[in-house]
């Protein structure tokens, strides 16, 4: 299967790779997996004290369009404050990147990805 | 299983065999579990012997050259009881497969579409870290072969007393390893050759 350009750019060359410390407080993490295809992806956002998420890195262990998917989003998400975070959705990555009919759940991943690091943020802030 | 219908040869009455009682035709496919198809139990413990020899005594049964002197109807009946035989032999050898059965059974569909628990994940996520940065994957390998030994062990448990929730969660912790076993070997293979 032909990947797009943008999936390309991403695979070949991903933002934002790596970890942030999951112990503190203001590390949002996000565990999510795909068990039919063995997909595993963690994503972190770092967000400030007015809520603004500062920075964002993810790991991926998966196809082509599963770690372009999760580099686009930590692209999307920074700068963003928590709320407008919550509203990216996988229809926005997919489209991004062009991806096929197969490959639409490689977004849904990153999505739950999102949802599952500012839940844990906002976890961590209410404990 | 059907036994209310009549033969389509004949329109003789029909009883649970593959072949009508009366004129001795062979019926169409009728929906039919792999388990019963094999004249299985309903447990996840399974004697591939058994199922070797069931799968070959079939495999007669329908084999096209005995049907080659027969109707059209007939012979298409044999080639889709074929097909069905072989779909049904290669789930139920396959651990992950015979699981899903298992609990398809119980009205538990789409297993492997669930979504994994956030420990699950977090295990799947180091075991992948692991291979990713170690290069003497023996031990690895010896790890995982055991985990899978002990959930396999852990499936004929779980069926016999009939928890079907503990098998739903150790078919998907089976899937990802027998997975992760396939990858772990490949990067292996790649070692040797460079």
């Amino acid at each position: 299967m032909a990947y797009s350009d943008k999936v390309m750019d991403h695979y070949s060359n991903p933002r934002n790779v790596g970890s942030l410390n999951k112990a503190d407080s203001h590390v949002g993490t996000g565990m999510v997996g795909a068990p039919a295809c063995g997909d595993v992806m963690k994503l972190q956002i770092q967000v400030s004290d007015t809520g603004v998420i500062e920075d964002a890195k993810f790991k991926t262990f998966g196809c082509g369009s599963a770690i372009a998917s999760s580099s686009l989003a930590t692209e999307m998400l920074k700068g963003k404050t928590l709320d407008q975070a919550t509203e990216i959705k996988n229809s926005d990555i997919a489209e991004e990147l062009a991806l096929p009919p197969v490959k639409i759940h490689c977004s849904v991943l990153a999505e739950d990805a999102i949802k599952a690091a500012i839940d844990d943020y906002k976890s961590k802030q209410g404990a | 299983m059907q036994t209310n219908e009549i033969c389509w040869s004949c329109k003789g009455p029909l009883n649970e065999g593959f072949f009508c009682p009366t004129c001795g035709t062979l019926r169409r496919p009728f929906a039919l579990s792999p388990f019963k198809f094999f004249a299985l139990p309903f447990a996840f413990n399974l004697n591939l012997n058994t199922l070797e020899e069931r799968y070959l005594d079939l495999q007669k049964q329908f084999h096209p050259d005995k049907f080659v002197t027969k109707t059209s109807q007939e012979q298409m009946n044999a080639l889709s009881w074929g097909g069905f035989l072989n779909d049904s032999y290669n789930k139920l050898k396959k651990p992950v497969e015979r699981a899903c059965l298992l609990l398809a059974e119980q009205g538990i569909h789409d297993v492997l579409e669930e979504k994994p628990t956030p420990d699950m994940m977090m295990k799947q996520f180091e075991l992948r870290e692991q291979l990713e940065e170690s290069e003497q994957l023996d031990d690895l390998l010896i790890e995982v072969q055991d985990d899978i030994a002990n959930l396999e062990s852990g499936l004929v448990e779980s069926f016999d007393s009939s928890n079907f929730e503990k098998a739903k969660k150790q078919t998907l912790e089976l899937q990802f390893l027998s997975k992760f076993t396939r990858d772990i070997k490949r990067k292996m293979r790649q070692l040797k050759t460079n």
